[in-house]
């Protein structure tokens, strides 16, 4: 299949790419210089570890570097090099499909699987399809109350469907980078390649270090968000708490990382608390157990309208997140403000 | 009778009186079978999946080879705010207004969301009445059969409201005197409580509480539930697990409909008759003057009162 050159160049992923992909592979890469060095280039220029963008030539080219920038990523077997390299693609996706006419997201849409039509003016789905689609979870816009809907079929707008395009993208890619994790692990590298490779991951980490990651520090109590301390000096009090109370607080503590172990002692005076029902709860929220999926910290638009949310002011006036309040009470304490993590103290003392 | 589309593929599962484990990975290879196994070892409760299976009596459930599920979605009286700390409700006794609620939003289900939203068809949704406190509504379309639960998730916080940013539908005309109005319109939640909005001189919050309905999610997600089959009987109540048709719904009368004919009279004496002035139960209606009578009842009345604390068994 023969592709229009300026598309494949663009969207390298198309239906038909790897036919340009003739005996590339993550162990013989150092036969291939220019791919090579211009997959470090974009993954570089991506993850923002550098501002020279990639100098890629033509479509063939421009389906190397993108299979073989997903190797290498894969390769460091670092889920967060891996997530945010997804994020990065995504987002270049997404500007790509901005300058480009809407007519065109139809034939990047059917390469990842996506069934969609379009009038014009709106794109349209089956609710179905819909229904099936992997990655939109986490963006309000692309949820279904949201979106026009009736009688089985949604409606899009061009923004919206771009949006839509590239959360299932990042999804897509990431899981294909996951799914190779395991059986690159192995492969035989030339020092060249793996050189190049940890020379990402060193600077990478050097990168996320000097930001706050929020999983990586020891969890400080006095900085979490209102919610989460009225419901957890409620627990304490061995108030009986609604369910989604309960779901807020676990997804929370898990996603700082706590081990069960420690999530479990916030649950611990609770009612009805067994703790072998409880443990296998928290387990199933953090992914190990049945279907692994990790189940996320609602956000506080949601906590609002479920009335679990507490507080509404100072940083809670307009806040998006649970953690996201938690992160940047961190970064002001670091900077020395002393009212971080006070909001609404005064309302429950 | 007792057939369902796609009976071979169906587990079923049984409570015995005497039992409290259940008896389940079994399969039939038709109603007259089945028929045949509950004549011979009656159980109280008979369950079959909602799910279908390649093989449905393989006791792993990681080998039964799951096809798909129906979707299913449970009003229960006792699950409604409004109505399950009512004391009638509490003893397992609606009153005609309890019914009607809950008839109220099983309609709203069917036709504003399934219909309406999901573009299903009427072929495509069953009801049953529960036996006890409600209806199931079930929903066997082809394109839904093999959802996950990722999927069912988004259906169900869609039909409770929960990921409905009110916000985006307005623009902020005033921050400081919060003054909203709605800028467009677009089918699906958006027009929806436009609407309430404009018929009820409501706020988008309270339009969004008046059109959510409270369904229960772990039902929904369940892709192994096992629920009472049809026309068997709720040993709780005594009353058949009967099908109902969509249009069928409003006419359906728990206490005449779904009780079984039996030429079998026996004789109670009425308790708590002032509880249910009027209510009518089978050939029975109830009034306060009845407590502390002798009657002689159709059997399947009288269960259903001795089940519910309004009767006490003579002789
Ligand atoms: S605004 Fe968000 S972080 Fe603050 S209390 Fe409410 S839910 Fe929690």
């Amino acid at each position: 299949m023969v592709m229009a050159s300026e598309a494949l160049k663009k969207y390298p992923f198309l239906i038909g790419a790897d036919t340009y992909l003739v005996g590339l592979s993550l162990s013989n890469l150092d036969e291939f210089p220019r791919i090579l060095e211009l997959a470090e280039n974009k993954i570089r220029f991506l993850l923002r570890l550098s501002k020279l963008p990639p100098n890629i030539n033509d479509k063939k080219e421009s389906v190397a570097v993108f299979t073989a920038s997903l190797a290498m990523v894969s390769f460091t077997n670092n889920r967060r090099l891996i997530r945010s390299y997804g994020y990065a693609l995504s987002r270049e996706l997404e500007e790509n499909l901005a300058m480009d006419s809407p007519k065109s997201y139809l034939t990047v849409a059917s390469s990842l699987g996506m069934k969609a039509g379009y009038d014009g003016q709106r794109f349209d789905m089956a609710l179905v399809d819909y229904l099936k689609l992997k990655g939109i979870d986490n963006d309000p816009a692309l949820m279904l109350p949201q979106l026009p809907l009736k009688r089985g079929t949604i409606y899009l707008s061009p923004n919206v469907f771009r949006l839509m395009i590239s959360r299932v993208f990042r999804w897509v890619v990431v899981d294909k980078m996951e799914s190779q994790m395991a059986e690159l692990r192995h492969a035989a590298l030339s020092d060249r390649v793996k050189a190049a490779i940890n020379s990402i991951m060193a600077d990478f980490s050097k990168k996320k270090g000097l930001e706050v990651d929020v999983s990586s520090l020891s969890p400080v109590e006095s900085l979490f968000p209102p919610c989460i301390k009225f419901w957890a000096a409620e627990m304490n009090k061995g108030v009986n708490i609604p369910h989604q109370a309960r779901f807020l607080v676990a997804t929370f503590l898990i996603a700082l990382d706590m081990d069960v172990d420690e999530v479990l002692n916030y649950f611990k005076h609770t009612p009805d608390y067994d703790e072998r029902i409880a443990r296998y709860q928290i387990e199933d929220l953090a992914g190990e157990r049945g279907s692994g999926k990790k189940y996320s910290v609602p956000r506080c638009d949601t906590l609002r309208t479920l009335g679990v949310c507490v507080c509404r002011e100072g940083l809670c006036t307009h806040m998006s997140h649970p953690l996201l309040y938690y992160r940047i009470s961190i970064e002001k304490k670091l900077k020395g403000d002393k009212n971080a993590g006070t909001d609404c103290a005064k309302s429950f003392p | 009778m007792l057939e369902l589309p796609d009976f071979t593929k169906r587990e079923f599962g049984f409570l015995r009186p005497d039992k409290k484990e259940m008896i389940r990975h079994l399969a039939f290879s038709d109603a007259l079978s089945l028929k045949k196994y509950l004549v011979a070892l009656p159980p109280s409760h008979v369950y079959s999946s909602t799910a279908l299976y390649e093989r449905p009596s393989e006791p792993d459930m990681n080998a039964k080879g799951w096809i798909g599920s129906e979707m299913i979605f449970e009003f229960d009286a006792d699950h409604m705010k409004e109505l399950r700390d009512k004391p009638n409700v509490k003893r397992g006794v609606l009153d005609n207004s309890d019914w009607s609620l809950v008839k109220d939003r099983t309609k709203h289900l069917i036709y504003d969301f399934l219909i309406e939203d999901f573009g299903l068809q009427d072929k495509e949704i069953s009801i049953n009445f529960s036996g006890n406190r409600g209806f199931h509504v079930r929903v066997r379309a082809n394109d839904y059969i093999d959802l996950d639960q990722d999927a069912r998730r988004r259906l169900a916080s869609y039909i409770n409201g929960a990921d409905l940013d009110v916000d985006s539908v307005f623009t902020r005309l005033s921050a400081r005197r919060k003054v909203r109005e709605i800028t467009f319109s677009q089918p699906g939640w958006m027009e929806r409580i436009r609407k309430i909005m404009d018929e009820k001189k409501m706020s988008a919050e309270d339009a969004v509480k008046e059109a959510s309905l409270d369904i229960d999610e772990n039902v929904l997600l369940d892709l192994h539930r096992l629920i009472r089959h049809v026309h068997t009987l709720h040993a709780g109540t005594g009353l058949v697990v009967t099908p109902i048709s969509i249009d069928g719904i409003d006419s359906f009368d728990p206490y005449v409909h779904a009780v079984v004919k039996s030429d079998e009279e026996v004789l109670v004496k009425m308790e708590h008759a002032e509880l249910f002035n009027g209510l009518v139960v089978g050939d029975l209606i109830i009034s306060s003057d009845l407590t502390g009578r002798i009657l002689r009842l159709n059997r399947s009345v009288a269960v259903f009162l001795l089940l519910k604390g309004l009767a006490k068994a003579i002789g």
